[in-house]
């Protein structure tokens, strides 16, 4: 199950990296309230519901690891991973509201900021080792 | 291959079939909505983003919940 939130939280990250891409090379291009929606939702559907999913499992029992048979929540990866996503919250609020104000570039720049706030979530998966079930 | 063995290989698969099951009735409607407004020109309105935002909610509180239980845990 780890290694399928290292793979929700990755395709998410991916799938936003694309995203800006385009956005960055495409001159006069800003960032619209559809594309924002559809991000928002990818998040929701890939990390966050997964996310969701191991916190409602048990905590792990002292010496244990997370594994196919022993489906547990380690408090310290929750707790960075919630810290994490709060950040994501944050970025995708700033877009929304420099969407709602009209302010082009400033929602290119808080897209950007919001790849950097997936590129954090997924350095944590990576320093854990959450994809080596 | 034993029967046991074949036994305890089907109940694995079974619990592997379940948790994805299980995630992917609830990350589905997500995935569904993404696809149609980036593909199909779908636009939410203010009601679906009100609706999106509070499944949001809901689940980080499931999550701040669970850390706070794992805090109090620590603390006792």
């Amino acid at each position: 199950m780890k290694r399928l939130i290292a793979i929700a939280l990755l395709a998410a990250s991916l799938g936003g990296c694309q995203a800006a891409k385009v956005i960055s090379a495409a001159s006069g291009f800003s960032v619209t309230q559809q594309q924002l929606d559809s991000a928002e939702n990818f998040y929701d559907g890939t990390a966050l519901v997964t996310l969701s999913t191991y916190a409602n499992w048990p905590r792990c029992a002292s010496g244990t690891k997370i594994s196919v048979t022993n489906r547990c929540h380690d408090p310290a990866i929750l707790k960075k991973l919630r810290n994490a996503d709060n950040a994501v919250e944050t970025a995708f609020i700033r877009v929304q509201n420099q969407i709602t104000s009209g302010n082009s570039s400033g929602a290119v720049a808080a897209w950007d900021a919001l790849q950097t706030a997936l590129g954090a979530m997924n350095t944590i998966i990576a320093q854990n080792s959450l994809g080596g079930i | 291959m034993d029967a046991a063995t074949i036994l305890a290989d089907v109940q694995l698969a079974l619990t592997i079939g379940e948790a994805a099951y299980k995630l992917g009735m609830q990350a589905g409607p997500f995935l569904v909505e993404a696809y149609q407004i980036a593909f199909q020109q779908k636009v939410l309105t203010a009601d679906e983003r009100a609706e999106m935002q509070a499944k949001e909610a809901q689940m980080r509180a499931a999550i701040d919940a669970a850390i706070s239980a794992d805090d109090a845990l620590d603390k006792s």
